[in-house]
């Protein structure tokens, strides 16, 4: 069989009646910092692990936002915790700190 | 029969303190890992106990390093240390002179006055009498301090006074009400019987004119018996656990066991020997800017009584100015980072956290910029121009797809991960089998040097490589007149110990000038990797604070060797902020090029 480089990724579960997860994860994450996001990407662009990992900080938001929250808890994992991504935030989201507080929760 | 009901008090204490004291001590002794006790039974009848019991009498007794910081403070320690130690044996050697029997009940020695009041004509009398009075003064002068130093902390030079918790203060005023209640009690006995000291007789005579007076002796007796037993109770749940567990410290220490990230019986010994002196409280850079209270001091007794919160482990810089200045030297920094891990949960290091790119040409010279090197890109550039002036064949371990060094994830607190990182890395450097290994990052340096098993790899900071090529003259530098201040960072300075070759090559190019906070008091810039959990609001602080402390000289540049630092600085700074090798570019003079050029093949780097 020949491996490609591409998969049809698993089924992912949407909860649709979630609207917001993050708010209702709230003391996990501060709502109010997150909700500073533009979704510049200066976060990813800085990321050393985005290229090995594929770790994104506005795609898990935005994706969280949408309800999907299955992959947060992985992405939290393949934080590096260098805060480059807090260096270059044009609005001074403590990006690793979300991870690290995802890391510790129970969700 | 030398008793009285009011001894209950104290004994019962100091049955229950010495049965506290077995139930903490043993399991630690138990714990030692098999490396630790041999270590213990080759050490513990050597001259290192010798030396060991010198210094529990600079330390314990007279509290030498805090003499020198602070000279009042250090009298206080001392007073009430050496003063009762004293005041112990004195009383001891007192009792033993009158009965000529050295076994005496426990608590005759200590309420001797009550026991045999006036006076008895025995060997040596009169100089027990005024010694022990002498040493009541000197633990009364220490007190005095000590409650100046609580209603105005200014006084005794102290910036802040430490805010300690309720347990804490119970100890404190039963210590406080001791000695005064000693005095008391020992004077209304004299004023009665006769056959005071200097101190206790005086005030015997002029208690004596109050009427009634004799009968709160036994009153004043059970106070004194009470307070001490107070005391004894709540010494083992409070900071005055120190006074005892320093001296197995310090015997610990000395018998060359370590407090590192896999011992843990050394950081239980080091959080009960810290005595809560506040010394890092006045050192802290967030403490300076009324941010925080997660300094040591704090962070300590609340891990003692199990109530760490999150802000205590992640709202720390780990800049190690805490550790510069304690006088037990008690590693702060290490003990955060074992209980970060004990609040994460394990994660298996992710795969691929390293891009494979084919090999590049073998090299002798190897340079690495770490995950920083991407963001300021200015260094890197920097240093492929210097090494290409000297003539220098290398490569960049980055451009083999390694991008962190493990050290952001090991302060985070995700130990084990950071150390599969660094196993990455290290296998790499393995492969390529570099004679020099020169990081650009401190942070890199320190995580290499510190955990990275490379024997046939001299690991280097770029500023020691760079001092070591200009002191070789293999790169020759013009000085220009402008006044360079050199920004320490945490982990080159205080956590790594380079302090002058940085300063060396400034020196060739320009002129140094040292800020008030230098070397190993240098202030953090705001930015350390280990502050997770502090806000923007209180790094900006943090920077401008350490901007105005470095512009006080008078410099024109700060120049520093880290590019976090510098990354940092730069954004607050109204002066420029360069590393180190991008300073050296502009003073590289053009001889040596024309000088290279002609070299071929390159040579190798080599310092000796």
């Amino acid at each position: 069989m020949v491996k490609f480089g591409f998969s049809v990724k698993d089924n992912r579960e949407i909860n649709l009646d979630e609207k917001e997860p993050f708010v209702i994860e709230a003391g996990v994450v501060d709502v109010a910092e997150v909700d500073r996001c533009i979704f510049c990407g200066a976060c990813s662009a800085v990321c050393p692990q985005l290229f090995s990992t594929g770790l994104s900080f506005r795609k898990q938001l935005l994706s969280a936002r949408r309800g999907l929250t299955s992959e947060l808890k992985i992405a939290a994992g393949e934080c590096l915790m260098c805060n480059k991504c807090q260096l270059v935030c044009p609005r001074d989201i403590n990006i690793r700190a979300i991870w690290l507080n995802l890391l510790t929760s129970n969700i | 029969m030398q008793f009285d009901w009011f001894v209950i008090p104290f004994v019962v204490g100091l049955v229950f303190l010495i049965g506290q004291l077995g139930r903490i001590y043993v399991p630690w002794f138990i714990k030692l890992s098999r490396e630790e006790k041999e270590m213990i039974r080759r050490h513990w009848w050597s001259r290192r106990t010798l030396g060991a019991v010198k210094e529990i009498i600079q330390e314990c007794l007279l509290h030498r390093r805090i003499f020198r910081i602070n000279p009042p403070l250090g009298f206080m320690h001392l007073s009430f240390a050496l003063g009762w130690f004293l005041l112990i044996i004195t009383g001891k050697l007192e009792a033993l002179f009158y009965t000529h029997d050295a076994l005496n009940p426990l608590w005759y020695p200590l309420f001797f006055k009550y026991f045999e009041p006036g006076r008895h004509a025995f060997f040596g009398e009169s100089v027990f009498i005024q010694l022990m009075d002498f040493w009541l003064l000197v633990i009364l002068g220490g007190q005095s301090i000590a409650v100046v130093k609580r209603l105005w902390p200014g006084k005794v030079g102290a910036k802040k006074k430490v805010q300690h918790a309720v347990y804490n203060r119970v100890a404190l005023m039963s210590l406080w009400a001791i000695f005064p209640l000693r005095l008391l009690a020992e004077s209304v006995t004299v004023s009665y019987y006769g056959g005071g000291g200097f101190l206790t007789g005086t005030l015997g005579t002029l208690l004596a004119e109050v009427p009634g007076i004799e009968r709160s002796q036994p009153v004043l007796w059970w106070a004194y018996s009470i307070a001490l037993g107070c005391f004894f109770v709540a010494m083992p749940f409070s900071r005055y656990m120190h006074i005892p567990t320093e001296v197995l410290l310090i015997l610990f220490r000395r018998w060359g066991i370590k407090n590192n990230l896999v011992a843990h019986t050394m950081s239980e010994v080091e959080l009960l020997s810290c005595s809560a002196c506040g010394m890092c409280l006045e050192v802290c850079p967030l403490n300076e800017q009324e941010l925080v209270a997660s300094q040591p001091v704090y962070f300590l007794e609340r891990l003692r009584m199990g109530w760490t919160k999150p802000s205590d482990l992640w709202k720390c810089l780990n800049c190690g100015r805490c550790e510069a200045v304690c006088p037990v030297l008690v590693k702060a920094n290490t003990i955060r980072l074992k209980e970060k891990q004990k609040v994460l949960p394990a994660i298996t290091p992710a795969e691929g956290e390293r891009v494979k790119i084919p090999a590049i040409g073998q090299g002798r010279l190897l340079l690495y910029s770490g995950c920083m090197g991407k963001l300021v890109p200015s260094v890197r550039q920097a240093m492929d121009v210097v090494l290409r002036h000297a003539g220098l064949d290398y490569q960049w371990l980055d451009d083999r797809g390694n991008i962190c060094c493990g050290r952001p994830l090991l302060l985070s607190g995700q130990v084990d991960r950071g150390m599969a990182v660094l196993k990455q890395l290290e296998n790499t450097i393995r492969e390529i089998g570099p004679d020099i290994l020169v990081t650009t990052c401190p942070i890199c340096y320190n995580m290499i040097n510190k955990y990275a098993a490379l024997p046939f790899t001299e690991v280097l900071h770029h500023t020691e490589f760079l001092a070591g090529l200009i002191h070789d003259n293999r790169l020759k530098v013009e000085a220009h007149k402008e006044k360079l201040v050199f920004h320490d960072p945490c982990e080159l300075g205080r956590q790594s110990g380079i302090y002058e070759q940085p300063r060396e090559i400034l020196r060739c190019i320009g002129r140094l000038v040292e800020p008030q906070d230098n070397k190993a008091m240098s202030r953090c810039c705001g930015g350390a990797l280990s502050g997770l959990m502090v806000d923007m609001s209180e790094k900006v602080a943090l920077s401008e604070a350490t901007r105005n402390s470095l512009l006080s000289s008078g410099a024109q540049k700060i120049i520093t060797a880290c590019p976090l630092c510098r990354k940092t600085l730069g954004r607050q700074a109204n002066v420029p902020v360069l590393d180190v090798a991008e300073e050296l570019i502009r003073h590289l003079s053009l001889s040596n090029q024309e000088t290279a050029k002609e070299k071929s093949p390159p040579e190798r780097a080599f310092i000796s």
